[in-house]
């Protein structure tokens, strides 16, 4: 009879005390992120779409058409065709597939002058054929600067006064 | 004959017909069709309100925002849209279904929540008919719904379908009894079955503070009763996909669901009505703490649903029997004995 009283009271106490976390839970933040309408921040070294970085100064290409990455690509997803000899050597045309990559940055890290990097925060690719995930060299062509792999990730000076001690995420992308 | 707030205009309505030599069953037939079609109305957009907010509650429970397109404002059009798009849907019937009884089957199910809907006393005097056996009628027309179920289930010709409206039968009969017994001790206490003059007798006292474990037990059997988690096997979505209403598809299901968001509504106005004093409440007018008070409890309902598990059947069957018939006929016997010792 006890027991079956305190079994009793013991179940409807833990009623009670689930029903508290859970109407904890009601008033808590909803995690959603609403997407189209508000966006997360990325991690400033995310690995998105293809840029090829520019020489600031002279608004020029830094790629010497090398085919490193092209050949390092374990997706085979670039191809390029340089033309000019020794260091007016410029691709002619570049193409990367999107289709194939797999966001592995080898090219990034294999490429010997920093021409071309992923951490542009571009990762809303979609398209209603193949061939729009085809990018070319004029739509991989960068705007400005864009954050590269010798990009420090703290950058002493660099529009910023303080910089962040082991802020590595905090760095302010300009694009 | 109804009484809707005034009694009066409707009586006049009836002797201007008189006058003009039209025969008596016209006007009634005219007042009953405008009753029905208000309560109706009055079902419809409170379920549509029911959905929204549950599927609210569930989301903020489990820290989502639920719908938040359609209409603007957190998304307050998502009944609205998933009506329509119910309405536009193809209506199903399986090759092979018992048809004159498939077709029935939901209207039995939405006759019999409809039906309750004649004694809930929303203010003094709004009350369809103050019927003298308000309680049984409620308790009689509740059970009702358990034969569209199986009707559902039945002509389905689907063994889904036929096992949920089986579970489903077994557990209405099983918390009804709790559920009839733990309402006599506020009958009791009255000492009268009409829900007006119940919520009458609570002019002082809540009948929630004089009987806590009949409130506790009948919450718990309303739950079950309205076919809801976590005593919601008949539609046990893990094993029987939907239950009774698999084969049903557009509007015969919108039905379905309309009922049971029409029948929680219910158990809740009843026991608002019983245990929390009514329409009773001090500044605000009566209708709105009805509607405060029921809608508190629908939340409880909905809270609940998102905090416990399913249970699984013999453990339904165990709270039933061994845990709520005994604690509503101790209920009973103490209220008994203590009503005979006062008076």
């Amino acid at each position: 009879m006890w027991r079956y009283l305190r079994e009793l009271w013991q179940g409807f106490w833990s009623i009670i005390l689930s029903m508290q976390i859970t109407l904890r839970y009601l008033f808590t933040r909803a995690v959603t992120v609403q997407y189209p309408e508000e966006k997360r921040q990325l991690p400033v070294r995310a690995l998105t779409r293809h840029v090829l970085t520019v020489d600031l100064d002279s608004k020029e290409l830094k790629c010497t058409a090398c085919d490193m990455c092209a050949r390092i690509c374990p997706a085979n997803c670039i191809h390029l065709e340089g033309e000019g000899k020794g260091k007016a050597r410029r691709p002619k045309w570049f193409v990367i597939d999107h289709n194939l990559c797999m966001y592995c940055n080898l090219c990034v890290e294999v490429c010997p002058f920093d021409a071309i990097s992923m951490y542009t925060g571009m990762y809303e690719l979609g398209g209603f054929s193949r061939t729009n995930l085809v990018y070319d060299m004029e739509t991989m062509h960068a705007d400005g600067f864009y954050p590269t792999i010798m990009t420090p990730r703290s950058p002493a000076g660099a529009g910023v006064k303080a910089p962040p001690p082991a802020g590595a995420g905090k760095q302010t992308r300009k694009a | 004959m109804p009484h809707i707030q005034s009694g009066d205009l409707v009586a006049r309505f009836y002797a201007l017909f008189e006058g003009w030599g039209i025969p008596w069953i016209v006007p009634r037939l005219i007042v009953m069709l405008v009753v029905v079609s208000i309560i109706i109305l009055f079902i419809s957009v409170v379920a549509m309100f029911l959905i929204w907010w549950e599927r609210k509650i569930s989301a903020h429970i489990q820290a989502r925002f639920g719908p938040m397109r359609v209409g603007g404002w957190h998304g307050w059009a998502q009944s609205i849209a998933d009506g329509v798009k119910l309405l536009l849907k193809e209506d199903i019937i399986p090759t092979r279904a018992d048809r004159p009884v498939f077709i029935l089957a939901p209207m039995v199910v939405f006759a019999a929540a409809l039906a309750a809907y004649v004694v809930i006393p929303f203010g003094p005097g709004l009350i369809v008919e103050d019927l003298n056996i308000g309680i049984l009628y409620v308790i009689a027309i509740s059970s009702l719904a358990v034969v569209g179920i199986i009707m559902a289930g039945w002509s389905s010709n689907n063994k889904y379908a036929a096992l949920g409206a089986l579970r489903s039968a077994a557990q209405a009969v099983s918390y009804e009894v709790p559920l009839v017994i733990s309402l006599i001790g506020p009958v009791l206490l009255a000492g009268s079955l009409s829900t007006t003059k119940i919520v009458e007798a609570q002019r002082y006292l809540w009948f929630i503070v004089l009987q806590p474990l009949a409130f506790l037990t009948y919450f718990t059997c309303a739950v079950a009763e309205t076919n809801r988690l976590p005593f919601d096997i008949p539609e046990a979505e893990s094993e029987l996909v939907a239950g009774f209403h698999v084969e049903y598809s557009g509007m015969r299901f919108a039905i379905f669901f309309l009922a049971e968001y029409a029948n929680m509504f219910t158990v809740c106005a009843i026991a608002t009505t019983v245990f929390l004093g009514g329409w009773r409440g001090p500044l605000l007018p009566p209708w709105l703490w009805f509607l405060l008070k029921t809608f508190f409890l629908l939340f409880v309902m909905m809270w609940l649903r998102w905090t416990l598990a399913r249970v699984r059947v013999d453990q339904l069957m165990d709270v039933a029997w061994k845990v709520l018939l005994p604690l509503a006929f101790a209920n009973l016997g103490i209220t008994g004995l203590l009503v005979w010792a006062f008076s």
